[in-house]
């Protein structure tokens, strides 16, 4: 091991279909070692990414954080919670400061109070902030320039990207993970955000890619490009939703919906699925049903064509379809599902692919799956605000974090990953 | 001939160069003048008018700047004085000109107050020229509409109506002095028409019945005459009233409610004449409503004042059966909502309500993309149809 294990974090996921949790020690490289993961389904306790049953979850967090502390013989320490759900939107805001400087070279200051007041934006009184990413700095409200420190201007405008939520939505996930932690979690963000710290995007964040994760009851997406988050965006539709229009369409209940999308689902229609038959035993006293392999790429299809044409519509309003120069990367529960890429690819005209874990090490084979990016973006996430805490090289970081209650927010420039 | 005090409210700037006109009008002493506004510097140099200062603190002594909410907030902070202010009235006239900021807004707290001190009360607003742009007319728009839902009588004039009959060479300022005047004259003969309550077929009750709760658009002339020919001059001054718009205009209106007031002297003869004619200026569809009063300070003058209303929708030819509601007390605005929801519901497709289905997600909040509801399965939605053949 390249250096002794300094800091167990740990990441947890509260999904739709089941709770995830992953403890992993960066290794200094930027990688991260994997000591102990765990995941308990929670179907029906969770919908659309928003908790229903408190005590209920509770439980079973409980037992999963139990049998990761039994896996990996360390105690918990800092943990990071991914949010997600309807009630999640994003803004852009801008602040401007002009250059007063004689030399009128942008220095530290103007960059830390351009940001300032651009995070002086007003969120409606029941939003709380949860990520802001600087998106661009514009020099004299024209040019673009990711690095403006030192540039000769007349005024700097900082471009942020603030990620919100409802306050007592996102106050109920704290609690209740604070609650069984015996002490808050240390930090929390947008399970979109978490995601473009856990794939492995090693080319991509120059050209701009397009992060989809179609989770169980959410779908996050989130465009990166030069080197932060553009935009961001949530549909509450899932793998679930497939589920349901199977069990609706094919009049199957809801468990056996669930076995054939998970077996037998296929997002694109193929040309042999109109001779193939898929079997079903629904109960015991019946015979088993058979159904064309074509109806259910159907439906499956309808559906993702549906939620594709949702983000696709959203991204062009904001003018972000000319920015994914290096395609799209799935990841999430949904992911999964067979030729989900070629469907992607058809549709949105760009390369797309499925993204795993990235950089990480130890558990390998069982976590090499796009379910798990989220926790391990997690860890990831937490490394880096960690480092970003312990030294002083990005300075505005610390007069920002006085802005802000600690625990909900996420202050950050965008990190090489 | 009622007794009690006849209130002129004006709100805003622009009501208030129209209640200063009217101060100043003779044979207008009867009636009793009140003005709001947030501007200071408008309610100076108001003789023999009420005025009260709203929403200092808000706009410190400026306007609200065409904020609609502002002009709300301020007067909705002064209904104490304004309570005051109408106690004992027996009828408001509102005056505002819609589209700015405290007119819009205003009118709302005071159509909510007199409905709760059971004032018998009547808005005159008008709407913004044309030329003043989209977003005057949009905030007047919704104030309009907000404004029907509490109140019984609202005559919205429209400013543009003046442009049918001044030449386009007139200049600016005049046309707004012109405006102010007519204005003027307009809520006189209306105040009037309905200051001589219990002689008459034309009274408030019957301007209530024609516009209750209907989007109805008027505009209005009133003609002044004395002599020998009174009863001739008496209708081509009517026509010369800017707000009455051109003749066609006219002859198209769904009503027109007309009253003659004459002096003690008002002979049958001239009555019939003068009323004859202007049946015949009408189209034989329009219903019109049309007394004739007695004013003894009038003596030899003759006054002829008349509304003309259009209706937004024509009213049905045959009134649709509707189940007998006992009137909800004040409560229209519900029961105005429920029966919009119920004529959209007439545009639902039955089948499509039986087919729709949403397995696990029947119980919980839907996810709503433009007006659809997501939960329901797309192929259900778009009209897929399935090849189940097992």
């Amino acid at each position: 091991m390249a250096k002794k294990p300094t800091e167990v974090l740990t990441g947890i996921e509260i999904g739709t279909s089941a709770i995830k949790v992953c403890s992993g020690h960066p290794l200094g490289d930027g990688s991260i070692s994997i000591i102990g993961f765990d995941e308990t389904p929670c179907v029906n306790k969770v919908v659309k990414g928003e908790v229903q049953d408190v005590e209920e979850i509770k439980e079973l967090l409980s037992d999963t954080l139990n049998r990761v502390e039994e896996a990996t013989g360390c105690s918990i320490g800092k943990t990071y919670l991914a949010i997600t759900g309807a009630h999640i939107a994003s803004v852009n805001a801008q602040g401007m400061v002009p250059i007063r400087a004689e030399d009128r070279k942008i220095t530290n200051e103007d960059i830390v109070d351009a940001t300032r007041h651009a995070r002086g934006y007003r969120l409606p009184i029941d939003q709380i902030s949860i990520n802001s990413c600087q998106r661009a700095y514009l020099i004299d409200g024209e040019r673009p320039m990711s690095q403006p420190l030192g540039m000769v201007a007349g005024k700097l405008t900082a471009d942020i990207h603030f990620i919100y939520g409802n306050y007592n939505n996102i106050q109920t996930s704290c609690n209740l993970v604070g609650e069984v932690l015996g002490f808050p979690a240390t930090d929390i963000t947008f399970a979109g955000i978490a995601d473009m710290y856990g794939l492995a995007l090693e080319t991509e964040p120059s050209n701009g890619v397009l992060v989809i994760d179609i989770g169980a009851g959410v779908t996050e997406y989130v465009v990166y490009y030069e080197e932060g988050c553009m935009h961001s965006g949530q549909v509450t539709i899932g793998c679930e939703h497939l589920a349901n229009d199977l069990s609706l369409g094919l009049r199957l209940p809801i468990s056996k919906a669930r076995e054939v999308l998970r077996s037998n689902g296929s997002a694109m229609r193929r040309a042999e699925g109109g001779v193939r038959h898929v079997k079903v035993q629904t109960g015991l006293a019946h015979p088993p049903r058979a159904f064309k392999e074509s109806t259910i790429q159907t439906i499956i299809e309808t559906r993702l064509l549906e939620l594709f044409k949702i983000v696709r519509d959203d991204l062009a309003e904001h003018r972000m379809l000319e920015l994914l120069s290096d395609g799209i990367v799935l990841c999430g529960g949904g992911a999964l599902l067979p030729h989900i890429d070629e469907l992607a690819r058809s549709f949105f005209a760009v390369p797309a692919r499925i993204g795993q874990p990235g950089n990480v090490t130890g558990a390998e084979n069982e976590i090499q799956s796009p379910r798990y990016v989220t926790p391990i973006g997690l860890l990831h996430l937490g490394y880096q605000l960690g480092e970003m805490e312990k030294s002083n090289t990005v300075p505005f970081w610390e007069v920002m974090k006085g802005d802000f209650s600690r625990i909900f927010n996420v202050a950050k420039r965008a990190i090489k990953f | 001939m009622s007794n009690g005090r006849t209130v002129i409210l004006g709100i805003g700037g622009g009501a208030g160069k129209v209640i200063r006109c009217l101060a100043a009008t003779q044979g207008a002493s009867w009636l009793e003048f009140a003005y709001i506004d947030t501007d200071t510097a408008d309610l100076d140099d108001m003789p023999g008018v009420t005025c009260l200062p709203v929403g200092s603190g808000w706009t410190e002594g400026q306007s609200c700047g065409g904020d609609p909410f502002l002009g709300e907030k301020a007067v909705g902070a002064s209904v104490p004085e304004l309570k005051a202010l109408l106690a004992d009235t027996e009828m408001v006239i509102v005056v505002g000109c819609l589209g700015r900021g405290i007119a819009s807004g205003g009118v709302q707290i005071v159509s909510r107050l007199v409905r709760e001190e059971k004032l018998l009360a009547f808005f005159f607003v008008t709407m913004p020229f044309a030329v003043e742009g989209n977003g005057r007319r949009e905030i007047a728009e919704i104030a309009l509409r907000d404004l029907r839902e509490n109140s019984d009588i609202v005559v919205a004039v429209q400013n543009d109506l003046l442009f049918t009959t001044i030449a386009a060479d007139t200049r600016v300022a005049e046309a707004f002095a012109m405006a102010t005047r007519v204005l003027a004259d307009g809520v006189q003969g209306i105040a009037e028409l309905v200051r001589c309550r219990g002689m008459t077929s034309v009274d408030f009750a019957s301007l209530r019945a024609l516009l209750k709760n209907r989007e109805a658009h008027c505009s209005f002339g009133v003609g002044r005459a004395s002599g020998a020919n009174k009863t001739v001059e008496v209708i081509d001054d009517l026509f010369k009233s800017r707000m009455l718009g051109d003749h066609d205009f006219l002859a198209r209106s769904d009503v027109v409610v007309a009253s003659l007031i004459g002096g003690a002297d008002l002979s049958i003869g001239d009555m019939s004449q003068c009323l004859s004619v202007l049946e015949k200026q009408l189209d034989p569809a329009t219903r019109s409503y049309i007394g004739a009063n007695i004013v003894p300070e009038k003596g030899d003058e003759l006054q002829l004042t008349l509304v003309s209303v259009h209706y937004k929708q024509k009213p049905a030819l045959a009134p649709v059966s509707e189940p007998a509601l006992p009137p909800a007390k004040g409560n229209r605005g519900h029961k105005e909502k429920t029966k919009a929801a119920a004529d959209e519901k007439q545009f639902d497709l039955p089948f499509v309500k039986e087919m729709v289905s949403l397995g696990i997600f029947g119980n919980v909040p839907p996810t709503m993309v433009n007006g659809e509801n997501l939960d329901i399965p797309t192929f259900q939605r778009q009209g897929v149809v399935l090849d189940l053949d097992d």
